[in-house]
């Protein structure tokens, strides 16, 4: 991936230097930003090698560990799919965030009757964006069939 | 021109005339059979209409992270640590020939160690939004149908 | 340099991926990016599925770069590895889904014949209906038909490509898009 960040004259590709292949460059630069998201940072932990982990995670509570091991454990599908669906709450503003994560939290007081009817609920639907509206169906995969 | 219903090809026919794909001269002798025939005539408008309605699903938006995710999962894939290419940029060709140099002569005892280490790695971890990334990670995961906590 | 010029434009991106240019990857995902999300979110109906397996395809695609040979038209290559991840996804969500059903099915049931009488009134007044019901037509295909009836409609393959995709022959890829077009007719002719 080198190519992307090396200087474009020194590559024949990028001799007639179009306005599609600038776009191009452009957006494979994106990616390389000083600042992780929480996603880039919980898959760097989950990379490190065990006693580098076991390292940084002594600063947390027992639970945490607890719960970043069991994302290790995760099969490698189910965990990227996971981290996708964080990478899609994150990328909703504070407020949305917010509106998200405390519907979720209702609806996971509720019974399974309540749980279905909210999420084909009209006013579910006027609430929440068809993003939001899939990333919390997400979570009641039954009770949203 | 065969009667679509009964000819053999004639699904095919159907299907590449209404997606606007079969060559002219056959679109041509195509259209004099359906003026005359009013079985293939339905046939061709029901096909017409449902290529239509199949249109009304819109394509979305690729999240604008996706080319992102991409790279650092191919980074991650790759040898070479993703934050040592971070690095590159700031790298002068000169500098890169004189490691190179560097690299040949002392090249079985020296390995060449990327400018940020893993401790650089560390330092942008944020312990803070690990915490809160687990705890969204905990709210995100499925929620067992049968539980049933009252209101 | 005659065999270059005739091939696809995509292919001879490809072959400069093999040789290690790396901007003609980036044009190349900018070229497919959205149709192999959309074929996949299609397919799968959930969006944050459909964009992790559009990443392993292109993930895929990279590491494959070194034995790239263009034999067969790119977005054919594209659409096999697509077609055949949607493909297991999708098997593999029915699995899980019909182990969790015999675990609740029993418990549930009752609540459940309650909960689809509301859930069919309020379906009915939801915005998109429309929308809703080609989703659910197509995704009630079987998975093959499905495949072919997106490949098709949606991203203009043909009947070769198809068949490359899904590792058919075209006169069974013809035969698959003949069923699934007559039944989407049934299904959606309301919507005409």
């Amino acid at each position: 991936m080198s190519v992307f960040l090396l200087a474009a004259g020194s590559f024949p590709a990028l001799a007639q230097d179009t306005p599609a292949q600038r776009k191009a460059a452009k957006q494979a630069k994106k990616w390389v930003g000083p600042k992780l998201t929480p996603r880039q940072q919980l898959e760097l932990l989950m990379q490190m090698p065990p006693e580098e982990r076991e390292q940084f995670l002594s600063q947390l509570p027992e639970a945490r560990r607890t719960q970043l091991e069991n994302l290790v454990k995760l099969p490698a599908e189910e965990r990227a799919l996971r981290l996708r669906r964080l990478d899609l709450l994150n990328s909703l503003t504070p407020e949305r965030k917010a509106a998200v994560t405390q519907e979720i939290g209702n609806i996971k007081l509720m019974n399974f009757v309540r749980r279905r009817a909210r999420l084909h609920s009209k006013e579910f639907e006027q609430s929440f964006t068809p993003d939001e509206q899939e990333l919390i169906r997400d979570t009641f995969v039954k009770a949203s069939q | 021109m065969n009667c679509i219903v009964k000819d053999k090809a004639g699904g095919e026919v159907l299907m590449d005339y209404c997606a606007g794909a079969l060559d002219p001269a056959r679109a041509a002798e195509f259209e004099g059979h359906i003026r005359e025939c009013a079985e293939c005539r339905e046939l061709v408008d029901a096909q017409r209409s449902l290529w239509q309605t199949l249109g009304e699903w819109k394509p979305i938006e690729v999240s604008r992270d996706f080319d992102a995710r991409l790279y650092a999962r191919i980074a991650q894939a790759d040898a070479e640590p993703w934050f040592y290419r971070m690095w590159k940029p700031v790298l002068s060709i000169a500098a890169v020939a004189t490691a190179a140099a560097v690299m040949f002569a002392v090249r079985p005892a020296v390995r060449v160690e990327p400018p940020a280490g893993p401790a650089a790695q560390v330092e942008q971890i944020n312990i803070q939004e690990v915490q809160q990334a687990l705890d969204d990670l905990d709210l995100l995961s499925p929620a067992s149908p049968n539980t049933r906590k009252p209101l | 340099m005659e065999a270059m010029a005739a091939l696809e434009r995509d292919a001879q991106l490809m072959l400069r991926v093999r040789e290690g240019d790396e901007i003609s990857f980036a044009l190349l995902l900018e070229r497919h990016r959205g149709p192999v999300v959309n074929f996949l979110h299609r397919m799968v109906q959930n969006r944050a599925v459909s964009e992790e397996l559009a990443q392993e395809v292109f993930l895929r695609v990279y590491r494959s770069r070194q034995t790239y040979e263009p034999t067969a038209k790119f977005t054919t290559w594209l659409f096999r590895i697509a077609t055949h991840l949607a493909l297991n996804s999708i098997r593999d969500r029915k699995k899980e889904r019909s182990q969790e059903s015999l675990s609740d099915e029993l418990l549930d049931g009752v609540e459940r014949q309650v909960a689809d009488q509301q859930v069919s009134v309020e379906q009915a007044m939801v915005g998109d209906v429309k929308v809703q019901e080609i989703r659910q037509a197509i995704g009630t295909l079987p998975e093959k038909q499905r495949a072919a009836v997106l490949m098709h409609k949606y991203d203009g393959l043909d009947y070769g490509q198809i068949a490359c995709s899904l590792g058919c022959s075209e006169s069974a890829v013809k035969s698959l898009l003949f069923r699934a077009y007559e039944t989407l007719r049934a299904r959606l002719a309301h919507l005409a």
